[in-house]
This record gives structure tokens, sequence and C-alpha cells, in this order.
């Protein structure tokens, strides 16, 4: 291309914004422009497809939601949310984040507990069957709980079920902690115990 | 402005739902368009329709009545149109056109017209342009604005405005390429 001016007039003569006049002067260099010809030639067909479109109708929508939520819901405005949610929320961390921690967890006071009480495998197993189920349901209620309370999906209630969510696994954690703590100082009187045995073993050596 | 839109304006200001409904269903066809265009997608389109009149509500009551509403309109759904794209880079990390929705989501390809299909055809094309030139093929070719006010809206000179309108048209064409029998 070397005609300097190619992409402006185009520009302006498809753009519609010329002057009877102006679009005399500009046919006028088309015709002795290979460039500007050519170009103008191959984009009027780009022109003439946008033509085609059809004016779409609008599906039913809640048009007064847009007036109740600016006067209720200032959040949306600031944080940009879209009020009909389609896509489900995704939680921050989500649950299943500290199943793993609180599983493993569990296991280990668990193990901890079957030294003192020497369970089997088989009892085990069956325990930690019973742990699972007991982890699914206990999720299972949680979430369900969470839906009914709030079931709809502005970005209020959405802030407000992150929040709850938060709680939720805030407290998980804690007794966590709790039982974590509790097997740490099992272990500690074990360990305890055994050196206290072993100082026994060494005074009564000859 | 016509009065009737004028006094819808203000009783809507003052809380009226009825003329708040009103000012809506005037002008919800050529912001649900606008959107189907920008996004590529009839669920993308429905959001940003309820965040232009939703944006729309909470500004009302500084809209200047010397200007036109739709102009005003149109600004807030250019503005939601901007925020929602960048939004969605930072959601998917990617551009809009490689996740873009062209198809329209409602089922039953047996209730899907001809005109439908050019549309969403038209959509997918214009989803894969580059933002700022679908935009301005946009602004030009269906909202009818000159190169100086688009220019303005944007940011940018007119001469940025007239290149990528070129550019846009180019690359649509390039798009279309063999399509003609669709139209």
């Amino acid at each position: 291309m070397t005609c300097s001016e190619t992409q402006r007039l185009v520009a302006e003569y498809l753009g519609g914004e010329m002057t009877a006049a102006q679009r005399t002067a500009c046919e006028y260099h088309f015709s002795s422009c290979d460039d500007c010809r050519q170009a103008v030639d191959t984009l009027a067909g780009a022109t003439q497809g946008l033509l085609h479109w059809q004016s779409a109708e609008v599906p039913a929508w809640e048009r007064l939601s847009t007036m109740s939520a600016a006067t209720t819901d200032n959040q949306v405005k600031s944080h940009g949310l879209p009020l009909r949610s389609r896509r489900k929320p995704q939680l921050p961390g989500g649950w299943q984040s500290w199943l793993p921690l609180a599983a493993t967890i569990a296991l280990a006071v668990f193990l901890g507990w079957n030294q003192d009480t020497g369970l089997s495998e088989q009892e085990l197993a069956v325990y930690l069957d019973a742990f699972e189920q007991r982890q699914q349901a206990q999720t299972e209620r949680l979430m369900n709980t969470a839906l009914q309370q709030f079931g709809d999906s502005t970005s209020d209630s959405m802030v407000q079920l992150v929040e709850w969510i938060e709680a939720q696994r805030a407290a998980d954690m804690q007794q966590l902690e709790a039982s974590f703590q509790q097997m740490l100082n099992h272990d500690y009187q074990a360990l305890n115990s055994m050196q206290q045995l072993a100082s026994w073993a060494s005074t009564q050596e000859p | 402005m016509e009065r009737t839109e004028l006094a819808l304006i203000q009783r809507a200001i003052q809380g009226e739902p009825d003329a708040w409904q009103a000012l809506v269903r005037t002008h919800e066809k050529r912001v649900y368009n606008f959107a189907l265009r920008m996004t590529g997608g009839v669920a993308d389109a429905q959001d940003l329709l309820q965040e232009v009149f939703l944006s729309a509500y909470q500004n009302l009551s500084g809209f200047r009545q010397d200007a036109q509403f739709s102009t005003w309109l149109m600004r807030i759904a250019y503005n939601r149109a901007i925020d929602l794209s960048r939004r969605r880079k930072v959601r998917d990390a990617d551009p809009l056109p490689a996740h873009a929705e062209t198809v329209d989501e409602r089922p039953g390809p047996a209730t899907e017209t001809h005109c439908q299909q050019r549309n969403q055809q038209l959509q997918s094309w214009l989803a894969a342009l580059p933002q700022e030139q679908r935009m301005v093929i946009e602004l030009k070719f269906f909202q009818e604005m000159t190169f100086d006010d688009i220019a303005g809206l944007e940011g940018v000179s007119p001469n940025t405005a007239k290149t990528r309108f070129y550019a846009g048209l180019t690359r649509l064409k390039s798009l279309m390429g063999e399509c003609d029998d669709l139209f």
C-alpha cells in the first residue's frame, strides 16, 4: 500500500461522515488510486455484512430489580457483581480445602488412641468409614443450611454466605487444633513415661 | 428530549417504579443488542443489560437534563462493557474471543430462524476482533456516532478511532471470507 491517505479516507467514506462534496472528491480520488479503490471495495463488503444484523428481542427479565437493587444494595455498585448469578458461587478455598487436613489429624489422633486400645486393622477400617460418612453428612448439612439461609443470589447474600462459611471453617479449625493439641499432650505424656522408665532402668543396672 | 421522558426521569428519581419500568422498556432493546454484539453471548448480554440499568438508576439524579437520555445511557453501557471485558480477562486470564459464547444459549435448534443464525455468526465474528476494534465498529456502525465523539468517549485521537475502524473492518472482512452465502 503506497497511498498514505487510504485508512483515513476509507474510514471516513464508509463511516458516512462526509458531505456530498467531500464524497464526490473522495470518489474522484478512488478512481485514480488503486490502493484506496481496492480497500473501499473490499471493506464495503464487511459493512454490508453488518447490515444484516437483526435487532434481537430482549428476553424476559426483572426490570424493577435494577431499581430495588440500586436502593438496597450499594455493594453491587462497588463490587460490580452481576445481579443474576448464573454461575455457581466459588467459595474461597471451599470446604474441601480443610477436609484432607481434618482426615489426617483425625487419623493421627485415632492411631495414638489405637496404641492404647489395641484395635485391629478391621476395626480401624470400620472406624475410618464411619468417620468419612459423618464428615460427608456434616458437610451436606452445612451446605444445605447455607443454601437455605442464603438461597437467593444477590451479591449481598453472597457476601454473607462467604462470611458464614468462613466462620464455620474457623470453628472447625479451632476444633481440629484442640484435637491435635490433645494428641500432642498424649504423646508427650507417653514420651515422659518412656524417659522415666529408661531412667529407672538405668538406675537398676548393676 | 421529550417532555414525557423528562417527566419519567423525574418520577423515577422520586422512586416511582412504573416510571422507571417505562424508561427501561423504552431503551432496553438498544442496550441489549449492544450487549449481545459486545459480549457475544445471551447470558453475558443479560448480565450487562442489568448492570447498565442498575448503574443508570444509581446515577439518575446526576443526569444532566440538557443531554439525550439515550446518549447518556449508551455511555454507561460503554463503560460497563469495558468493565465486564476487564473482569472477564481477570477471571479467565484469557482474552474475550477465546471463550466468547458465540451462540445463543436458548435451547432448540429447530426454533432457530435464519435471522438468529446470521446474528450468531455476526456475534462470533465481532467477538473475534480485538476489543478496541469491536467497540469502534459498534459505536460507529450501530450507534452512529461520529469519529470525534468516539475519540472523546475512548480518550483517543480521531485518527486513532479511524485507524481502529479501518483495521476492524479489514479483520471482519477476512473473517467473513467465503461466508457470503450466509447473507
